[in-house]
């Protein structure tokens, strides 16, 4: 994770985010053998509360598949149903490794004067593996990627 | 088995662990189920199966606890000696090793078999073709691309030498020349120059994506197979068209041809296998762990519910011994109550029932045997009663003559108490009371000289006043009921005595009968005599005569008078009883007495003295005779002396007269009371005959002993009105 950050936009607000994205040996061997993987991007924004639990203010998941044709010899990213085709891994990683998420929180549903507690990160959904990849999965660093929660205050 | 205790309390109960184990063995069931299910097919539970083989591993630990727990608390059990945790130990080992031998061969089996299947999907001959498959499409594409390619360049070469004003009729004219679905003119900055497409190609064109623009001005040219979505699989190749003039802005020549479909499935099918087959082959290891983890969980489950089932099964087969025990253990120490029955058809239920059925009989024959026991004592006691009770004395001896009981009327009868006699032997009796020694002698000697036979014998008994009659019985018991003898003896006295008096009374009637009827022709015969020769006869014959006459009508009139009193003695008219004072019945008879006694008489009577029930004609009879006894006895005395006394004692009133004459020598004193029995010269014998015979008639008794230094004292014995006042006289004297 270089950086994140909310920004204000005329219809809401978009989350702007910057990776680094490394696979390691093994999950670039399984792409590259045909396996997709799919990477999870988890954004929760919420205003601590010392009385209560926080209340969530929004609540955000986007997911990407990262496959390899090997028919083709290209890298597709795809997020929901829009894909983008690249000649190499390293461009599909730098795709990736930019985020730009539009309409992340409702416009209007952020105060001025309260602080906001945003967190993020993106990691690898090992439970999309097939399924003999998840037994190896369990428990190894092989197969683990993942970026820790990275948390910051916002306040519009 | 050494010491027995209590069956430990186990920290939980038994249904806990029943349920538990149930429980254990269900979830265990379910976790596999959905494991396996997971294993086999590839889409389910796809994502849950992290949780699934923590799920089974979680049953895994619980039943593993489980048989531990089962484990200690047999332990514990064997520690105390439990009865049946010996067998249930052996059953569950048995069990167990039923279990875990097959289970393991399986297990080995299945593990080896998978490895072998899974190594065997994977053979370098398949990765080589599906590779060379794949490279086959790749080269068809990469073929068609640089054919694409060529004429691309062909194309744009064509192009730039056209002024743009005829860009889009070239552009028309060279697509349909080169048989290109789609070709596109666009300048660099991507605006659309020229557009020409067949029949399938739509409004707009495909336009190239800011990569592939990237590249082409990079590497001046690009050519790649894209997937064109609704579309399929499509050859693009950017060709830049030749600047000629450097005004001129860079065009780009775009070709898109589609793959032809049969090809573009062919590939794709190839790239799908190709995939699978990497994927597969990737995933070898994973698949071969996760099988075996399967296979490994399912055998720990198995084997762990086998364990704790066995546990459980061997605690129920040995439940019933554990019933069998208590219930002997309860029936030693003579409880009889029933067991639960163990409720199963086996042989182990119809143990414990028949075991039941034992301890019920057992109750029954105790309850019976108790029942016998109280109808013998009370036979016993009843015997007893009636022995006790009789008038008779009954003594029992053992073999050896030892005496061995005596009934209470024995000791009133000889007026000893036995007890302290039991277990000695008659002859050796001692003389605590009179007569008992000898007569214990005597019975010695009779059951000695009758052997097996009965015999009776009567016994004289001295007493201090009286003589005892006793009428011994004696036998011997058969050797059936324990041998011995037992001697059955009653108080004949009175008996014997009222025998005599009857006896006596018979004769006196007969006497006085027989002798009366002579002596009145006797007397007449003598008076005629005197009568007829008194004037016949010389005055000294006569004198003679008259003299022998007379003797003779004296001698007549003494006999008739003897027969009189005979005739009295014999015939006992009927009591007229009633209740009287014998203080003044004494001095009524004593008037009579008055001149020829007079001062010699001394009264003594005590004026409480309470009334008897009696005839007073008879009583004063007695009295009577008794004073002309003591008169009698002291003819001849210089100091005469009668007392007469009365007294109250035991219920009886007393009248005692005692003289100080000449009393009664020592052979007659016994038997003074018979009938001529006499020591005066003129006596009939009768009268202490008939005051005895009066005395008895009335209930009493009369007693007779020598005074010393001189005299005899004669009592009578009558009973008080006030305490038997419903006395029966008549009743008395027919005994």
């Amino acid at each position: 994770m270089r950086k994140a950050a909310l920004a204000a936009a005329e219809d809401g607000y978009f989350l702007e985010a910057d990776f680094d994205i490394a696979l390691t040996h093994t999950l670039e061997e399984a792409l590259n053998k045909g396996v997709p993987l799919y990477f999870v991007l988890e954004f929760e924004l919420t205003r601590p509360r010392w009385y209560w639990f926080n209340e969530r203010i929004a609540n955000a998941r986007q997911q990407y598949r990262l496959s390899y044709n090997a028919l083709t010899r290209q890298y597709r990213v795809g997020v929901g149903a829009l894909y983008q085709n690249f000649g190499s891994l390293r461009e599909a990683l730098e795709f990736m490794s930019r985020v730009r998420v539009r309409d992340i929180v409702e416009p209007g549903s952020l105060r001025k004067d309260a602080a906001y507690t945003a967190v993020l990160r993106l990691r690898l959904d090992t439970a999309q593996l097939p399924r003999p990849f998840q037994v190896s999965a369990v428990g190894s660093r092989e197969w683990n990627l993942s970026s820790d929660w990275y948390r910051w205050t916002v306040s519009p | 088995m050494s010491a027995v205790s209590p069956p430990a309390k186990p920290a939980l109960p038994r249904v806990v662990v029943r349920y538990a184990l149930v429980a254990c063995v269900g979830l265990g069931a379910v976790a596999l189920f959905l494991l396996a299910t997971a294993s086999a097919s590839p889409a389910r539970f796809a994502e849950r199966y992290p949780l699934l083989l923590v799920l089974n591993g979680a049953v895994a630990a619980m039943l593993t606890a489980l048989v531990l727990y089962q484990l200690v608390t047999l332990r514990r059990k064997l520690r105390a000696g439990v009865f049946g945790a010996r067998l249930t130990l052996r059953l569950v080992l048995l069990f167990a090793l039923m279990a875990l031998v097959p289970g393991a061969l399986i297990y080995g089996m299945s593990v080896q078999f998978l490895a072998r299947s899974i190594e065997s999907w994977f053979e370098v001959r398949v990765d080589k073709a599906l590779e060379s498959g794949l490279n086959l499409g790749r080269g068809v594409l990469d073929g068609m691309l640089r054919d694409l390619a060529a004429r691309a360049d062909a194309m744009a070469l064509a192009l730039s030498t056209r002024p743009p004003a005829e860009h889009l009729a070239a552009l028309n004219a060279l697509r349909e020349q080169a048989g290109i679905e789609e070709a596109t003119l666009f300048s660099e900055r991507g605006r659309v120059l020229a557009f020409s497409g067949n029949e399938r190609v739509g409004l707009l064109p495909e336009l190239p994506g800011a990569a592939a623009l990237r590249e082409l001005r990079a590497a001046r040219s690009y050519s790649a197979i894209e997937a064109i979505p609704d579309k399929g699989l499509y050859l693009r190749v950017l060709a830049p068209v030749p600047v000629l003039a450097l005004a001129e802005e860079p065009r780009v020549l775009q070709l898109l041809q589609p793959v032809p479909a049969q090809l573009a499935r062919e590939a794709e099918a190839v790239q799908a296998g190709y995939r699978e087959y990497q994927e597969l082959a990737l995933a070898r290891r994973g698949l071969k762990r996760l099988y075996g983890i399967t296979l490994t969980l399912t055998l720990l489950l198995a084997l762990l519910s086998a364990a704790a089932l066995a546990f459980e099964l061997s605690d129920r087969l040995s439940a019933p011994l554990g019933v069998l025990v208590e219930g002997t253990r309860a029936v030693a120490s003579g409880d009889y109550s029933m067991r639960a029955a163990v409720a199963s058809r086996d042989e182990l239920g119809q143990l414990t029932e028949s075991f039941n059925r034992m301890t019920q009989q057992l109750a029954e024959a105790r309850a019976q045997a108790e029942r016998h026991q109280a109808a013998l004592a009370h036979a016993k006691a009843y015997l007893e009663s009636v022995l006790a009770n009789l008038s008779a004395g009954v003594l029992a001896f053992d073999e050896e003559l030892n005496l061995r009981a005596a009934n209470r009327s024995a000791g009133d009868l000889l007026g000893i108490d036995f007890a302290p006699l039991i277990g000695a032997p008659p002859a050796r009796w001692p003389a605590s009371a009179p007569g008992i020694a000898e007569l214990g002698r005597a019975i010695a000697e009779a059951f000695a000289a009758a052997g097996t036979a009965q015999w009776e014998r009567q016994v004289e008994r001295p007493l201090r006043d009286r003589t005892q009659l006793l009428l011994l019985r004696g036998t011997r018991l058969p050797g059936a009921t324990d041998g011995g003898c037992v001697l059955v003896f009653d108080d004949i006295t009175q008996l014997a005595e009222a025998q005599r008096a009857a006896a006596w009374a018979e004769v006196a009637r007969r006497l006085a009968h027989e002798i009366r009827n002579p002596l009145t022709p006797i007397q007449l015969s003598a008076e005629r005599l005197q009568a007829k020769l008194a004037g016949k006869l010389a005055p000294p014959d006569a004198e003679m005569l008259a003299r022998s006459t007379q003797t003779i009508v004296n001698q007549v009139a003494a006999l008739k008078h003897m027969v009189d009193a005979f005739t009295q003695y014999a015939r006992a008219p009927e009591l007229a009883p009633r209740e009287l004072d014998l203080n003044a019945l004494t001095r009524e008879v004593l008037t009579l007495y008055e001149s020829s006694l007079g001062h010699a008489v001394r009264l003594e009577l005590d004026p409480e003295l309470p009334p008897v029930v009696g005839d007073p004609a008879r009583l004063r009879q007695v009295i009577h005779n008794l004073l002309q006894n003591a008169q009698d006895a002291l003819a001849g005395e210089p100091e005469p002396r009668i007392t007469i006394a009365s007294g109250y004692a035991e219920g009886m009133v007393q009248l005692a007269i005692s003289d100080n004459g000449c009393g009664f020598p020592g052979e007659v004193l016994g038997r003074a009371f018979e009938p001529y029995v006499t020591t005066k010269p003129g006596g009939t014998g009768l009268g202490l005959a008939i005051v005895k015979r009066i005395v008895e008639e009335h209930g009493g008794s009369v007693a007779l002993a020598n005074r010393a230094p001189r005299g005899a004292r004669v009592t009578l014995r009558l009973p008080a009105a006030a305490h038997e006042p419903a006395r029966q006289p008549a009743a008395q004297a027919k005994v």
